[in-house]
């Protein structure tokens, strides 16, 4: 149950700008201090060179593995990146800052889950480009940036709620992959088909299943979360 | 500012974490224009009672309203009447103050006049010179100030201040002391939280003793001098003050 208001009550942001202030904020913070996007770059590159050194050249083993690589460096940098994004919030009790905001919960969830997407985003567009060079993968395949947009947003609605719930435990760092694994399966693997799909030259009839199944996740999970984001941040 | 309710109103009001209780079937009455000065040794629920006065924690029992709104069901509302200083500063800091303030002023839907409050809290509290200042670069002081001009520039009814004289200097106190009256004379309240006799006497109209998650004493302030409430203290709570 969200939060009720009533008739005539004082309000706060409304709905849009709030999410946008919560959105600014966080940006303006990442642009100032690069703590999340500079150390998942790194992460990232480093996942794509290992695997780019321990797989055989062979063109054929290249198209069928290395849409899982992409993925798992992907997964593991949004990980890290939403641990850390939420431990920044949590330093000098910028969470219970922002409970105090006479907002909804949903509200401040759409504004993180839109700056972890957000932050994935531009470590993903960052990546791609040395991904294709190390394994010889064409760049610019629209279906290709439709999955990777799907997915970094079901990863971003999943894992913004688990970092959330996550950040006040003490082994935080454990407990959201954990958490998020199981839940965000479905599109870690849909994403890494239709990955592969489309560097196999399918045409989009062929991996629209799992296109499909991947906006599904997003939309559900992005309900889900937000309704239930209240109840993950309170005490 | 003030409704026909009483700012505060809790009627037996009970916290427990798992199985250790802090509040205790507490029963705290609050007018409009008034200051409450609330004293307890470590550990009596000050911090606990104020959390649960601003929503930021859920009470396990009891009858709590702000303002005549039941805050089981009304929480948003109510956290638009409440400014909160607890020992955290709520601040970003990476973000200037005056990124930080206007943040602030937006979440509680201040948008067009956000900068022009978050500059007439600023000036309140001494803060004009380090606006553009990253919050990480301030002193502790500083900081403290900062976390008030944030809690206030809303213009809450209710202020809710944990400890707010830690860090500050004498300056920063006359401007703290400033501001409640200003904001007691408007017909706004506060609980103040302190460990500082002296000050807590002088800042509020109300002085009372929490221990074991109730209120032990309650009177006017001027009931008794310092050394008076230290005995009463004493008494109440069995540790000095």
């Amino acid at each position: 149950m969200s939060e009720q208001r009533a008739p005539g009550a004082p309000t706060g942001a409304s709905w849009w700008a709030a999410i946008l202030a919560v959105l600014w904020k966080d940006l303006l913070l990442e642009s100032r201090t690069r703590e999340i996007v500079t150390p998942i770059v790194v992460f990232s590159l480093l996942v794509i060179v290992i695997f780019s050194f321990v797989l055989d050249p062979n063109p054929r083993l290249i198209e069928s593995v290395a849409p899982g690589a992409l993925w798992v460096a992907f997964t593991f940098a949004g990980i890290l990146g939403l641990n850390r994004a939420f431990a920044l919030e949590k330093e000098r009790g910028g969470m219970e800052g922002l409970l105090l905001s006479p907002v909804g919960r949903d509200l401040l969830y759409f504004g993180k889950m839109l700056g972890a997407f957000l932050f994935m985003l531009v470590v993903e567009i960052i990546m791609l480009p040395a991904f294709s060079a190390v394994f010889n993968l064409p760049l610019v395949e629209p279906g290709l940036w439709l999955v990777i947009v799907l997915a970094t947003f079901g990863f971003a609605t999943v894992g913004t709620a688990f970092a959330a719930m996550a950040v006040n435990t003490r082994a935080r760092e454990i407990l959201l992959p954990v958490l998020f694994f199981p839940v965000a399966a479905p599109v870690i693997i849909a994403a890494a088909e239709a990955t592969r799909a489309v560097y196999a030259g399918d045409s989009f009839a062929d991996y629209s299943n799992w296109v499909g199944l991947i906006a599904a996740f997003d939309v559900i999970f992005a309900v889900v979360a937000a309704a239930t984001f209240e109840f993950i941040v309170n005490e | 500012m003030a409704s026909t309710h009483p700012a505060i109103s809790a009627a037996g009001l009970a916290k427990r974490f798992g199985n250790r209780p802090v509040l205790r079937g507490l029963d705290l009455e609050l007018g409009w224009g008034s200051v409450l000065a609330l004293f307890g040794p470590n550990g009596a629920g000050k911090t606990t009672l104020l959390r649960t006065l601003a929503g930021l924690t859920r009470h396990s029992g009891g009858a709590l309203r702000i303002a005549g709104l039941d805050i089981a069901g009304r929480r948003a509302d109510a956290r638009h009447l409440v400014g909160v200083v607890m020992h955290q500063t709520f601040l970003y800091d990476d973000l200037t103050v005056a990124e930080n303030l206007r943040f602030y002023a937006r979440m509680h839907g201040l948008g067009a006049t956000a900068a022009e409050r978050a500059a007439s809290a600023a000036g309140a509290l001494g803060l004009d010179a380090v606006m553009n200042a990253r919050v990480r670069t301030l002193s502790n002081g500083m900081q403290k100030r900062a976390a008030l001009a944030r809690a206030v520039l809303h213009r809450p009814p209710l202020l809710l201040l944990d400890e707010p004289e830690t860090g500050l200097d004498q300056d920063a106190m006359l401007a703290l002391e400033q501001l409640l009256a200003r904001h007691r004379e408007a017909g706004g309240s506060a609980i103040v939280t302190t460990h500082g006799v002296e000050q807590g006497l002088r800042i509020a109209d109300r002085a009372a003793i929490i221990h074991n998650g109730r209120i032990a004493y309650d009177a006017p302030a001027d009931a008794s001098d310092a050394d008076d409430f230290r005995r009463l203290y004493a008494e109440h709570t069995g540790a000095s003050l």
